[in-house]
């Protein structure tokens, strides 16, 4: 644990306040979609069946792990990032930061899986997953470039 | 201070967020943004059950494969059984066309119903739904199904190949379009569409509000 703790805190030199506030509120966003879409399964159930095809994704056997609707674990993902962004601000600890940009590694695969299941397995798309998966791909985005860009010289050693 | 009154903030926005939803979907969002008129009056070619008298008529358009009509069946049957009396029910087919079975399905409905099942082929359809929804080829299966119905099996061979059912269905899809719906279920009440009801208890509502 102490060893990823000192990794993460060589990752980076100082971070540009742009960092913590575009990924905050990109997670923000993200939040409130997969919210909304938890919210949606749990009240409603179903969606109804529309012309177009976002009830096949939604009601796939892909859209719950063990039960777990995989909304409520996007929204918990989104969670995550914006509490480590907030303890960020609030501690002035790079480290959270770091935490926060590595996560978002997590949430690129899980966007990646779920779009590859809806062009190859459900063949059926859900506006609601792409924009999640957008949000995700831009919080990846900025990931990279904050860690390639605000890397400690050292640690090219 | 400051601590504090970040994390409040953090807790209140998202709080409020949160809130927003929950109402947001509470008004579930309206795909049909006015009420919608029914296009077609109820006519000889539709299925029809309740009373056949009675003032208030409840039309549906459905999708054998839709889980959503899947789910809205156990409240019909309950609601036909408990209230049949006071009100018809319509069922027409509106198979969406990203649901490859549904139309098939359909026609294995209206090939039972020659034989004057067709309410029992429906049941069977919607109950055991995902059985045969993802299937490849569900013939075989709607066949079983015709089967343990006890139907003239070389009879049902011929009709589920008539071209007639075929335009039959079509030809009631196209009320559909031709009511502007673009999702199943659509209900609609003496005429006018209605916001899906989501429990059997609102059905009841939608009921007596309309005998008023």
């Amino acid at each position: 644990m102490m060893n990823l703790l000192q990794f993460l805190k060589k990752q980076l030199s100082s971070i540009p306040h742009w960092v913590p506030i575009s990924v905050g509120l990109v997670a923000l966003g993200g939040f409130a979609d997969a919210t909304y879409l938890t919210i949606e399964h749990y009240m409603n159930a179903l969606p109804p069946c529309v012309i177009g095809d976002c009830e096949l994704v939604l009601t796939s056997k892909f859209s719950e792990i063990a039960g777990v609707p995989v909304a409520l674990l996007g929204a918990l993902y989104y969670l995550a990032i914006i509490v480590l962004v907030i303890t960020y601000f609030d501690t002035k600890k790079e480290v959270f930061m770091r935490s926060a940009l590595f996560v978002t590694f997590v949430g690129m695969l899980a966007s990646l899986w779920f779009t590859f299941l809806q062009i190859f397995v459900i063949h059926a798309f859900c506006q609601f997953c792409l924009i999640s998966a957008a949000t995700s791909t831009t919080l990846f985005i900025i990931s990279i470039i904050s860690l390639k860009k605000y890397r400690k010289p050292a640690t090219l050693l | 201070m400051k601590r504090i009154l970040t994390w409040a903030g953090f807790i209140i926005v998202l709080g409020l967020i949160i809130w927003g939803l929950v109402v947001a979907n509470k008004k579930p969002i309206n795909f049909l943004p006015a009420a919608l008129t029914l296009s077609t009056e109820v006519n000889a070619n539709d299925w029809v059950k309740g009373s056949t008298t009675a003032p208030i008529t409840i039309v549906e358009y459905s999708d054998f494969q839709c889980p959503a009509c899947a789910a809205y069946e156990p409240y019909l049957e309950d609601l036909i059984a408990k209230k049949g009396s006071t009100f018809k029910f319509v069922y027409r087919h509106f198979p969406l066309p990203q649901h490859a079975n549904a139309y098939p399905a359909a026609i294995a409905a209206e090939s039972a119903g020659k034989q004057g099942k067709f309410w029992e082929m429906h049941d069977l359809l919607f109950k055991n739904q995902l059985d045969w929804a993802e299937l490849k080829d569900s013939s075989e299966t709607f066949t079983s199904y015709a089967k343990s119905l006890g139907l003239d099996m070389a009879k049902y061979a011929v009709d589920v190949k008539d071209p007639a059912l075929r335009k039959k269905i079509e030809a009631q899809f196209k009320t559909g379009e031709d009511s502007r719906i673009y999702a199943t279920p659509t209900f609609f009440l003496n005429g006018k569409s209605i916001d899906n009801p989501r429990s059997y208890d609102e059905f009841v509502t939608v009921l007596e509000k309309a005998a008023k």
